[in-house]
């Protein structure tokens, strides 16, 4: 077993990094879309993990730079507080940041292959390259981000073995799509009250609003970033920027396929837009884009969302995430919050007194926190 | 063919974009619009000439000022204009990095304003606008050609009047029909290295060619982006009838760091190094500015100011629509690195000094006729006032502003008629009291009728005496003055004014049959426009309601221009002089 680095994900190749069935988060067109759409100073290397006969088991990106808002899920005074010392002081006061795992992950892992055995070895391996390559990019924090639940907690525990610190980071949302239709889906999955809404929603729209699906959707982008950076600029979460190239790239993904709903006014204006991954194993309805101009932009976001659930039901796949952000009306459509989990490891000895207030912080982010908020009618 | 009108061709991006269209065969007219000042348009005229070669038949030039309504063109003219073209392209902007609101929005907004004017007069009319990418103002981030507001706030008063010029395209109803162009830092030409004039990122690049110390962020990158690039890409995209946003810059991946920029900028000067970086917070308390010549561009504040704001990152501007659009046309944006030092040789060659004087900088015309004042005694009081122009006699009544406010109306008016400012600044006095006074005055002037403006508590008077003499008033102008309102707490008549007075007005203002127009500021924050639609309602004689963009109770002294401009509209509707 020895570890690698690799500056592009074609020097890995899309063969072998499939073989891991990485999943829809760490699939090669994912990050290669990533990667042709980075701004600014960020970079990206690939930490690998190979046996002797170069056959990859364990691979993870790392984006190091300034310009990601790491800061997302802290207390609003403390971006503040960055934000002016930044202002005033310039780049060289910003906080340069090691990422491990997808940067647009609606559920993040380390991806490793099926038979190898020594797990906790190769975690090491790629941790150890992590801790080089922070230090020679100058990077003051390491971050393994959204660790969900489902990667082992053995696993987990090497993380906190090698000096991150664990905390809870945002959960993420599984829909059950194993239904035989989307009626079946409404009346096994939905409770009364949102089975009726659902089908409201399809009422209200009648006549007024048009869904379309696009699979070769490249042309359509620039009908329909501005409806998606409208989100990102109202997110109360903003972590990374994409740009329009990340959608082009996305379009030309055929390692997840891709493709886009868009739902059109009946004056022929689109007022809402969902771009789509899917594989065989899952779904994911990975950005959303909404004309808030539009007078009935909850419908269209509640349509748009339904029309990915009937995507997913239509086409056999058993699973749906939907991503990290909104969780009462997600949670309406029958999605389940699942816990994740972020590491975080101080390379600077100023910051390294801020973790444990870190962790604390983030406890609010549990699933259990987040659904007793969600019971209340307040979503974090 | 296409027939084009350009505003702003004396400018750094305007010469080329000039230059540009008369390069193209399948351009059949190109009108500019030029100052009706004489000397300055001669001067802009031959500067474009030794710029782009002698202009051709197929170039007209139309005066006007681009601040004025219908560009301070007659209705004929405006019309005419409107069906005679297809393009417009507006370059015309203020590009100073001050913190002067009024002249940036005059010159970068009110334009635009009379733009979409035209494009309502034209329904197949487009415009192609030049903003600027820093509308991004202070956000730190992408700021992609989708984007506007972001919650951002700004630098400089251009960097904001220039972002709500583009909100007021963007919310117009031609907005599918305009083109917005956003460039970073324009410099020369790629090509040579030339520049019609140092406008543009001049000013930051002399500061970073001499300084030797600097307040900026050694790594932030800046980006700059040559003159040629920017208009070869209006150029070609206007006659693609283009619509949408567009950033004209480098981009990240080829623009310089600002250590680097300063390196490269001050070796093609000669200088073994550049400037030093020192961050914001540590250098403004030393005002560092480094080494300046008085005489140039770089002035030690200037230098600061300018790299204070512009040497840190700013917004990184993503630029997927314009390499999208403009890729296909063949035209590339260079990379700086491979053109600064050309730029540096050429400004150096002129030792940075023809950066050419702008018309909308000129501060108004001030003469001692203006000043001059005279008074005469009607009864037991001394009325001052001041009497300038000939012709038509034009009574202008002040409020809490004081007599002064009407300086900038007053010299425009009394081009063509007599301009009369008066005082009426007893304090004890009521409106009727002064009214009778401004009837002494008139009479002992020989002047059996006017027409009387008001602006303010001046507007009570104004009303007062139009109902009182009717036959002595040609007109009534109420300006930012309604009766109904609560007046009571009016430094100007603290005790003299009481409800039942006002009510006699407001009465006599509802019966007044005289030919009258409405003029209120439309920011307004004591009487809101609201009030002006009250009187326009109820007064019988009114024939015009104006709003004054951008102005309050002082629209007079804020905007004299567009307050002038609406009086004699008025007068000339009245005398029927209007074409």
């Amino acid at each position: 077993m020895r570890p690698r680095v690799y500056e592009s994900i074609d020097d890995i190749g899309c063969d072998r990094i499939t073989e891991l069935r990485p999943g829809l988060d760490f699939s090669f067109g994912l990050l290669r879309a990533m990667e042709r759409s980075l701004w600014g100073e960020l970079i990206v290397r690939y930490l690998v993990v190979e046996n002797d006969d170069g056959l990859l088991l364990a691979f993870t990106p790392v984006y190091i730079g300034s310009n990601l808002n790491c800061n997302a899920l802290l207390p609003k005074a403390v971006q503040k507080g960055y934000d002016a010392i930044v202002g005033g002081l310039g780049m060289s006061m910003a906080t340069r940041v090691a990422i491990t795992g997808s940067l647009i992950s609606d559920r993040g892992w380390i991806p490793m292959h099926r038979e190898l055995r020594e797990r906790a070895g190769a975690l090491k391996l790629l941790l150890r390259d992590l801790d080089r390559l922070a230090k020679e990019h100058h990077a003051q924090l390491g971050m393994l981000k959204d660790i969900h639940r489902d990667f082992p907690e053995e696993d987990r525990a090497v993380f906190e073995s090698c000096g991150f610190t664990g905390g809870f980071s945002l959960p993420t949302i599984r829909i059950d799509t194993s239904h035989a239709s989307f009626e079946d889906y409404l009346e096994k999955q939905l409770t009364k009250n949102g089975r009726k809404h659902a089908r409201k929603q399809f009422h209200k729209a009648e006549g007024t609003y048009t869904l379309r699906v696009i699979e070769d959707f490249e042309e359509m982008i620039p009908n329909v970033f501005g409806l998606h950076r409208t989100i990102f600029l109202r997110a109360k979460y903003q972590f990374e920027e994409l740009p329009p190239r990340f959608f082009v790239e996305c379009a030309r993904s055929t390692t997840p396929k891709t493709e886009l709903v868009v739902c059109e006014r009946n004056d022929g204006r689109i007022v809402g837009s969902l771009m789509i991954f899917y594989d065989e194993h899952e779904q994911q309805n990975k950005r959303i884009g909404i004309d808030y101009d539009n007078p009935d932009s909850g419908l269209v976001y509640n349509l748009l969302n339904y029309t990915g659930i009937q995507r997913a039901i239509a086409r056999r796949i058993p699973t749906l995430w939907m991503g990290q952000s909104s969780y009462i009306p997600k949670m309406r459509m029958g999605g389940q919050l699942e816990d994740q989990y972020l590491f975080i490891k101080a390379y600077d000895p100023i910051l390294k007194p801020s973790l444990p207030l870190q962790r604390w912080w983030m406890a609010r982010y549990s699933a259990a926190r987040v659904a007793a908020g969600v019971e209340q009618g307040t979503s974090i | 063919m296409k027939r084009v009108f350009l505003t702003g061709a004396a400018s750094l991006v305007g010469a080329e974009v000039l230059s540009r269209l008369l390069r193209r065969n399948d351009v059949d007219s190109i009108g500019l619009l030029l100052s009706a000042n004489d000397e300055v348009r001669t001067k802009d005229l031959q500067r474009l000439e030794a710029f782009t070669g002698p202009l051709p038949a197929a170039v007209s030039v139309v005066t006007g000022d681009m601040r004025l309504p219908r560009f301070g063109l007659s209705w004929r003219t405006w019309d005419a204009l409107a069906a005679s073209i297809d393009i417009g392209i507006h370059c015309g902007q203020r590009e100073v990095t001050d913190q002067n609101l009024d002249l940036a929005r005059q010159a970068n907004v009110i334009p635009v304003e009379h733009w979409i004017q035209l494009l309502e007069r034209n329904p197949s009319l487009q415009l192609h606008h030049l903003s600027t990418g820093f509308t991004g103002g202070t956000r730190r981030g992408l700021f992609t050609e989708f984007d506007l507001d972001c919650g951002q706030r700004f630098h400089n008063a251009y960097e904001r009047s220039k972002f709500e010029a583009e909100v007021r395209l963007r919310g117009s109803n031609a907005a599918d029909r305009v083109a917005i162009y956003r460039p970073s830092h324009v410099l020369g030409s790629a090509a040579k290295g030339e520049a019609f004039e140092f406008g543009g990122a001049y000013p930051l690049l002399s500061t970073m060619a001499v300084a030797s110390i600097l307040p900026g962020d050694a790594k932030a990158h800046i980006d700059f982006v040559p003159s040629d690039y920017v208009a070869s890409a209006i150029v070609a995209l206007a006659l693609t009838n283009a619509a949408g946003t567009f950033h004209l810059a480098s981009g990240w991946e080829s623009s310089l760091p600002v250590r680097q920029a300063a390196e490269l900028v001050a070796k093609a000067r000669g200088r073994a190094r550049g400037a030093r970086l020192l961050p914001q917070a540590v250098a403004w308390p030393l005002r560092i500015a480094g080494t300046s010549s008085a005489d140039g561009l770089t002035s030690r504040g200037l230098a600061f100011t300018t790299a204070r704001d512009l040497l840190h990152q700013g917004p990184v501007l993503d630029t997927y629509l314009a390499d999208r659009a403009l890729k296909p046309l063949g035209i590339w944006r260079p990379a700086p690195a491979q053109w600064l030092p050309a730029v540096v040789d050429y400004a150096e060659s002129f030792a940075w000094k023809s950066r050419a004087s702008t018309e909308l900088e000129r501060p108004p015309v001030q003469t001692a006729e203006l000043h001059e004042r005279k008074s005469h005694r009607i009864g037991d009081v001394d009325v001052a006032f001041r009497d300038i122009g000939e012709g038509e006699p034009v009574v202008l009544l002040h409020g809490f502003a004081g007599a002064g406010a009407w300086d900038g109306v007053m010299e425009r008016i009394s081009a063509a008629r007599r301009a009369l400012v008066i005082e009426t600044s007893s304090a004890e006095d009521t409106p009727s009291a002064e009214a009778a006074r401004v009837r002494g005055l008139l009479s002992a002037l020989g002047i059996s009728s006017a027409h009387i403006v008001g602006n303010d508590t001046g507007g009570l008077i104004a009303g007062v005496f139009a109902a009182r003499w009717p036959q002595c008033t040609k007109s009534l102008v109420l300006s930012n003055c309604n009766p109904e309102a609560s007046w009571t707490r009016s430094r100007h008549f603290p005790r003299s004014v009481d409800p039942t007075e006002l009510n006699t007005i407001s009465q006599l203002l509802t019966q007044l049959e005289v030919p009258s127009m409405i003029i209120w500021g439309a920011d307004n924050a004591h009487l809101s426009p609201s009030y002006a639609r009250t009187l326009y309602d109820t007064m019988p004689g009114v024939r015009r309601l104006e709003l004054i963009p951008f102005a309050g109770v002082s629209c007079h002294a804020e905007r004299p221009d567009l307050f002038a401009r609406h009086l004699v509209e008025f007068f000339e509707e009245l005398t029927g002089n209007l074409p």
